[in-house]
């Protein structure tokens, strides 16, 4: 804890606390598991940025089905993250981030093609994700799924999720706040 | 971090007079949240405990142990404030009561022998008699005599000290029951099926296992699969029950089940009351012995009540999962009713244990000092006899919980990974429960609740207890119980269990307001012996207040302002009932409108298209659509595409407009 503390000054500590979700303990922690996955390239320099390959070693993000799409959706860049996009995504996780943020990050992470609709497409690969590999429901019962899926969620009818749908039908959902959180 | 930047390339102004100070106090309330915050995070206690399990079980174990550390907050402040009670009577020893008084002739009589045998006076801790009727464990202890020099009333502390504990405990309830109870009626009856909370809720972030992370693979499987299986039953169960002798037949079955479990909770009820009878029988006849194995017996017989208790507590809940089946409900409903019982159950024993007793007390012949002889058993103090009741009460469930965890549950989990002989092999290892353990923190939390009046040490014991419980459960979490194949939803049931406890708190609290208020207190022993009812201790207090305030005193607690009082209130709660389905149709019709407008969109987009001159395209048979609409669905397809194109727009504005806020504080 001493070794990170002295990587960063009081200012930016301050800084990251008014920016981000996270006390100023828990950002030295991020730190300190930041470092833990190279700890070569980020001990000279503490916003290095690491590839997807070495974060995808952290053993929250190593069990998640999702990792591709979380570290795509927080990486500024596109093919690592940096420090800054990991405090970022930790505080969107965090217990204090409203969930208007976590929502809006949701919504992101669950549409696979990018297209900023939740189609049929991306309902089908978000329930064999969370099925996993082994587990897969078979064609019938992941179209009653969706079927019912989209029954509840979609308002105008058009086969697909678009945010406010989404955003709606979340607010009724009471375990999505509590599950869509990690704590380091 | 863009954001950052942005900030920092933009103009600086600079502010004066009000609007500086305005925006340095803010600064200043920024900074000192933050400072709480830290606080808080570092202070939390039990945090990283709770992370490991989150990590291992999920959340919805999670929520018990939040449970627990809740409940042992409202223990802690209970024995803050019994702390009024035996602090002032270490300070000051006793002093002889003045002759003239019944307290004065009566005081005397009340006598215990204590034993000098080393193996009595162990049995006499767990029995709460002998050298331990006369500790400060006790009611019978307290006096209030040697306090008499010093201003301080111990009879008034003691009833207020009670009273108050039932506030802080309410209090502390509502604060934690009212953020869960908000999320619970926001999200029920909305007519959703909460399919999508199972798809979008359901992968808990925090796990950090590979092997808790295959389990809630499967775990997620089974739980899609057995919804969509669900509704498939319910609507072959509603094809089948269009058949009305079927339908004769099943509510018949249900019937009879009921009956059946309401003979059951009576017989058991019964059965407690038979043994705490035999029992104060069996230690009525056999007062005077002596030798080891006649007093072990007795020991033995004397925690036969609690012994029962716990024993119909653990066979009864397998009973009636056994029997639900063969009523044919939906499995969360099965899941509920089977809580209801059991929580019938638990709270059926408690009852039938305080009857007895009030029984036993209140028997007929009864002395002037209150105190009950032949032929009902002989008892000189009854609040302290009740007191150790519960006293054995509480031994009991504390030993249980360590031995539940250390002698049955982790031989079980070695016995499934060790042995590999036959029948061993069936013994599959132990599962964590959390409703069987959630209604055993409250059936214990009750027995506290009660405990307070007649043994004011209960709440150390309350406190060491929790803290047991939390590390006991922990063991047993991470080293004896495998993560859930079928886990609970967080959400729902807290609240449920709160409203539980709510209950219980309530017949808790009816029980001790009885006690001060109708039942005569022993005459030679306790704080209260010089009263004719315990309540009195207040109403001397207020007679030496100025007359002024003793009037007001007696206009408040008048029937003339508690009538119209609990009439104002009746109407109150009625009018809120009232504004609470006037708000569900609202939303109802906002909903209704919120698809109205969606299928505008829809027309409009249509309209445009035909203007514009574009290809007929193909209908859309998802949706069985009333007559009036068909001919705008048919062409709904080539629409959509302009419609979430223009959607996509608008989602990409309002997405740019908030990611900047987005991941930040305000």
């Amino acid at each position: 804890m001493g070794a990170s503390q002295s990587a960063f000054s009081e200012q930016e500590l301050d800084d990251y606390q008014t920016l981000t979700y996270l006390t100023k303990k828990e950002i030295l922690h991020v730190h300190k598991r930041f470092a833990t996955l190279d700890s070569g390239a980020v001990g000279s320099d503490k916003n290095a940025k690491l590839p997807f390959t070495k974060v995808k070693e952290l053993p929250e993000l190593k069990v998640n089905p999702f990792k591709d799409q979380i570290m795509k959706v927080f990486s500024s860049s596109g093919d690592g993250m940096t420090f800054e996009d990991f405090l970022d995504m930790m505080s969107v996780f965090s217990d204090d981030a409203p969930k208007a943020v976590k929502v809006e990050y949701a919504f992101r992470i669950y549409d696979f093609d990018g297209d900023d609709m939740l189609s049929s497409a991306d309902l089908k690969e978000l329930i064999s994700r969370l099925t996993g590999e082994d587990n897969a429901l078979n064609e019938e019962q992941m179209q009653q799924l969706i079927d019912n899926i989209l029954e509840e969620a979609d308002l105008d009818d058009d086969d697909s999720l678009s945010f406010a749908e989404f955003e709606h039908v979340i607010s009724k959902a009471p375990d999505f706040v509590s599950s869509f959180r990690i704590r380091l | 971090m863009q954001l950052k930047k942005k900030l920092m390339e933009g103009p600086v102004t600079e502010s004066y007079g009000v609007k500086q100070m305005k925006f340095e106090n803010k600064k200043r309330m920024q900074s000192l949240k933050n400072a709480w915050h830290n606080f808080k995070y570092t202070m939390e206690l039990w945090g990283s405990s709770m992370r490991t399990i989150e990590g291992h079980h999920g959340t919805g174990v999670v929520s018990y142990f939040v449970f627990l550390r809740y409940l042992l907050l409202v223990n802690f402040c209970m024995f803050l404030l019994s702390m009024f009670i035996w602090v002032p009577v270490v300070i000051h020893d006793e002093s002889a009561y003045t002759s003239g008084s019944t307290a004065a002739t009566c005081t005397p009589l009340y006598d215990v022998n204590v034993s000098s045998n080393a193996f009595e006076l162990i049995i006499d801790f767990f029995q709460g008699s002998g050298w331990m009727e006369k500790t400060m464990m006790f009611y019978g202890y307290y006096s209030g005599n040697g306090l008499d020099n010093t201003s301080y009333k111990l009879s008034l502390a003691y009833i207020l000290v009670c009273i108050f504990c039932l506030v802080v405990s309410l209090i502390l309830m509502e604060t934690f029951l009212v953020s869960d109870f908000r999320e619970t009626i926001l999200n029920a009856g909305n007519g959703s099926t909460g399919f999508c909370n199972k798809v979008f809720g359901t992968w808990d972030y925090a796990l950090t296992d590979d092997a808790s992370a295959s389990i809630k693979h499967k775990s997620v499987r089974f739980e899609l699969l057995s919804y969509v299986n669900e509704q498939i039953f319910v609507k072959e169960r509603e094809q089948r029950l269009r058949d009305g002798y079927l339908r004769c037949k099943l509510y018949t079955i249900r019937i009879i089940i009921n009956i059946f479990i309401v003979l059951v909770l009576v017989a058991s009820g019964y059965l407690i009351y038979y043994v705490t009878d035999y029992s104060t029988g069996y230690v009525r006849r056999n007062a005077g012995v002596s030798g080891t194995t006649e007093v072990l017996l007795k020991l033995l017989v004397q925690f036969l009540p609690a012994i029962t208790i716990s024993a119909l507590n653990g066979v009864l809940p397998v009973i009636f999962k056994k029997v639900v089946a063969g009523e044919e409900y939906t499995n969360a409903f099965v899941v509920k009713i089977t809580l209801v019982r059991t929580v019938f159950l638990r709270l059926a024993s408690l009852i039938v244990l305080m009857g007895t007793l009030y029984s036993a007390v209140t028997c007929s012949t009864r002395s002037v000092c209150r105190s009950t002889s032949s032929p009902c058993s002989v008892i000189t103090c009854w609040e302290t006899y009740v007191g150790q009741q519960l006293y054995k009460l509480i031994i009991a469930d504390l030993l249980a919980v360590i031995i539940k965890t250390l002698l049955v549950e982790l031989p079980r989990r070695l016995c499934y990974e060790k042995c590999s002989c036959g029948i061993f092999k069936k013994i599959r290892p132990p599962e964590f429960d959390i409703p069987a353990c959630v209604l055993d923190l409250v059936y214990s939390q009750c027995l506290y609740w009660l405990a307070l009046t007649f043994a004011p040490l209960a709440p150390t014991f309350a406190v060491l207890k929790v803290v047991v419980t939390f590390y006991m459960k922990k063991l047993s979490v991470l080293k004896a119980c495998p993560p859930a194949e079928q886990p609970l939803r967080a959400s729902r049931t807290t609240s449920f269990f709160m409203v539980i406890l709510l209950i219980a708190f309530f017949i808790c609290s009816f029980t001790v307001g009885y006690v001060f208020y109708d039942m005569e207190p022993s005459h030679g022993c306790g704080p209260f012996r010089t009263y004719g009812h315990m309540y009195y201790a207040i109403t001397q207090t207020v007679e030496g207040w100025p007359s002024g305030a003793q009037s007001f005193y007696n206009l408040i607690v008048s029937p003339a302002v508690t009538g119209p009082l609990i009439i104002f209130l009746i109407l109150l709660i009625y009018y809120c009932s009232v504004l609470a389905s006037a708000h569900k149709s609202v939303a109802y019709m906002y909903r209704e409108q919120l698809v109205k407008e969606g299928r505008d969109k829809q027309y409009l987009m249509v309209k445009v298209m035909e203007l514009g001159g574009d290809s007929t395209p193909a209908p859309n048979p998802r949706r069985a659509q009333p007559a009036g609409l068909k001919n705008i669905n048919e062409t709904a397809p080539a629409p959509r595409k302009v419609a979430s194109t223009n959607q996509t727009n608008n989602q990409q504005m309002s997405t740019g407009l908030s990611s900047p806020h987005a991941g930040y504080a305000c």
